[in-house]
């Protein structure tokens, strides 16, 4: 009983502190919601804190939910990344127009979501997270409500994501007419228990498929990645650094659960589908954001490359693997936070600075923010010694033990083709002239996360070791024997 | 499986029925079709308008605000029931449970969801 309070005290806390932020965002006076959105990071922090205290490996609530080291990882990374966005927001919004507190317990509502795809170890809450998460980030794509891109990516992601939930949800039903259980650990004992022939073997096929589908929406993976570019470029900038960077990371959390874990015993009919949407994904993304003059754009589509790169990593399902695959989710947030940091900081009313050619001559007007993009974009290219290297370089690795030469192969011709768009937006910055009308200084709250988010960048890359092995630890007993 | 025939028994039925109904309708009554009865029924009220005719967005507010607390009556009903078996914690488990809708609610007055403007 205590122990079951104790794992789900985090999740209480920060439920409540998300309430809390809607009754304070109610009477506040503030527009710009200063108070509101510190609120937000104190209560971020606070669930960070409180999931490292109350940390425990067996599952709680009938094998629901688990505290687990994967779970405070998840945890940890989703509340440093809700963080950031949620500081990055503060000056931004109300210059985009957004006058909505509720913005922030959004935010805050979205990162529980992903809280609970990692804690989850049953389908069934694995599917409530994903949902708590998915609500929150549809309103907030369509926040700006006077704006018809705003709208239209709203739209968009509440319809295919309603699609992608539905078809889960049906998966996850007929997985459990298989396997009488919606536990993860039970799931893969059922499976690996009996021979599943005939009928039952298709249905367990068109369940594991759905399953997939609707993680595969979630995690943008090609050929389910088509809503990802209309809702990164109309999303506000500030939302878009958090989808791309956390919402991403609650689908892997629980792509790799569902995958790992209960799916375990059909690894063998999985393994050629993750092979082909790995090296589908990472070449079509790759491929598409090199005729992009739209940096959101090139970033969405940079973002289904890495949704790629990380697929090979779940291709592997080895414990090596799998917690590469948690590291090169901290590196990419890491950069991807930056990356979007830098355009909400410079972003303007009526100058949206998302095009690559807005960013030209950076260098010479803003030189920090230049500098910090062009590590960025070394990093997201993967070029050492920066945290997007050696994420690249241990999910590569510990591909080619699980025996994935092909794959590794096409990875890394993917990563020289990527090259390509990323450095291209450093020399626009570095060899282009500036317009006559300057950008604006960078906002203070902006250049503060873009500064964390660059020197994280870079002691990922120097010194990745604690987050590898805390990323090893996490991931330790997730696998079952 | 044999646990899930009477769900199979119920869907063939509900198939069934509804094929029924509406293919005996057909073959029993009688059709006099006149300018009239070929109108689209709406609630007695004379049709106007094409049916993709814009609707302000108050009923959706409205719409989706009854949605809310219709649901929450659902969960009320099974729990009344069986108030006295759950004792203190159903007391202060369906607490909360309201105390999460009331700031719904109280977030959506305070926004001006209630106003008929």
């Amino acid at each position: 009983m205590t122990q079951a309070i104790n794992s789900g005290l985090p999740l209480i806390v920060a439920c409540s502190w998300a309430l809390l932020l809607i009754v304070v965002e109610m009477f506040s006076g503030d527009r710009r919601f200063v108070g509101v959105a510190w609120m937000g990071v104190i209560g971020l922090a606070v669930t960070a804190a409180m999931s490292v205290h109350y940390a425990s490996v067996p599952a709680v609530y009938g094998n629901a939910l688990a505290l687990d080291g994967y779970a405070v990882y998840f945890n940890l990374l989703a509340c440093t990344l809700g963080a950031a966005a949620m500081l990055l927001s503060i000056d931004y919004l109300g210059d985009a127009g957004i006058v909505r507190g509720e913005y922030y317990s959004l935010m805050f509502f979205a990162v529980i979501g992903v809280v609970i795809m990692a804690a989850a170890t049953d389908l069934i809450v694995m599917f409530i997270g994903l949902e708590t998460m998915s609500m929150a980030v549809y309103v907030l794509a369509g926040i700006r409500k006077s704006d018809l891109r705003s709208n239209e990516a709203a739209l968009k992601y509440f319809l295919l994501g309603a699609l992608a939930s539905a078809l889960l949800l049906y998966g996850v039903a007929l997985l459990y007419t298989i396997t009488g259980s919606t536990v993860l650990a039970d799931v893969s004992k059922a499976l690996s228990d009996t021979q599943h022939a005939g009928a039952d073997h298709l249905v367990l096929l068109l369940a594991t498929g759905l399953v997939l589908i609707g993680f595969g929406f979630k995690i943008a993976a090609v050929p389910f990645h088509l809503w990802a570019p209309d809702v990164y470029e109309g999303a506000p900038t500030t939302v878009t650094a958090f989808m791309a960077t956390a919402v991403k990371a609650g689908g892997f959390a629980a792509l790799m659960r569902t995958v790992l874990v209960a799916l375990a015993p059909m690894r063998a009919e999985l393994a050629p589908v993750l092979w082909g949407a790995a090296a589908v994904t990472m070449t079509l993304g790759n491929v598409v954001a090199l005729r992009q003059t739209s940096l959101k754009r090139m970033l969405a589509y940079s973002s289904i490359a890495h949704t790629g790169y990380l697929l090979v990593g779940v291709t592997a399902g080895t414990n090596e693997a799998g917690s590469s695959v948690l590291f090169y989710l901290a590196a990419y947030g890491a950069m991807n936070i930056g990356a979007f940091g830098v355009m909400a900081a410079l972003a303007r009313r009526g100058r949206g600075c998302e095009k690559i050619s807005d960013f030209s001559g950076l260098a010479q007007t803003h030189p920090a923010m230049a500098c910090a993009m062009a590590l960025f974009m070394l990093s997201l290219t993967g070029i050492p010694p920066l945290g997007g290297f050696v994420g690249k370089l241990y999910v590569f690795t510990a591909a080619m033990h699980a025996g994935l030469v092909w794959l590794v192969v096409i990875a890394a011709l993917n990563s020289v083709v990527s090259a390509a768009y990323y450095l291209g937006v450093v020399r626009t910055m570095y060899f282009d002239n500036a317009p006559a009308d300057v950008l604006p200084p960078a906002r203070p709250y902006a250049a503060v996360v873009v500064a964390v988010a660059a020197v994280v960048t870079i002691l990922l890359g120097v010194a990745p070791s604690p987050v590898l092995g805390s990323a090893a630890r996490a991931f330790s007993k997730v696998l079952l024997g | 499986m044999s646990d899930y025939i009477p769900v199979l028994i119920t869907l063939l039925l509900g198939v069934v029925i509804v094929a029924a109904m509406s293919n005996l309708n057909r073959l029993l009554g009688p059709r006099k079709m006149t300018a009239i009865k070929g109108e689209a029924f709406e609630c007695g009220n004379e049709a106007t308008g094409p049916g993709w005719g814009r609707f302000s967005i108050k009923f959706y507010m409205v719409a989706i605000l009854f949605i809310v607390f219709d649901v929450e009556v659902v969960f009320m009903y099974p729990w009344a029931v069986i108030y006295r078996e759950l004792g203190v914690f159903g007391f202060v488990e369906m607490a909360v449970f309201v105390l999460v809708l009331a700031v719904g609610y109280a977030f959506a007055w305070r926004k001006g969801a209630f106003e008929w403007r």
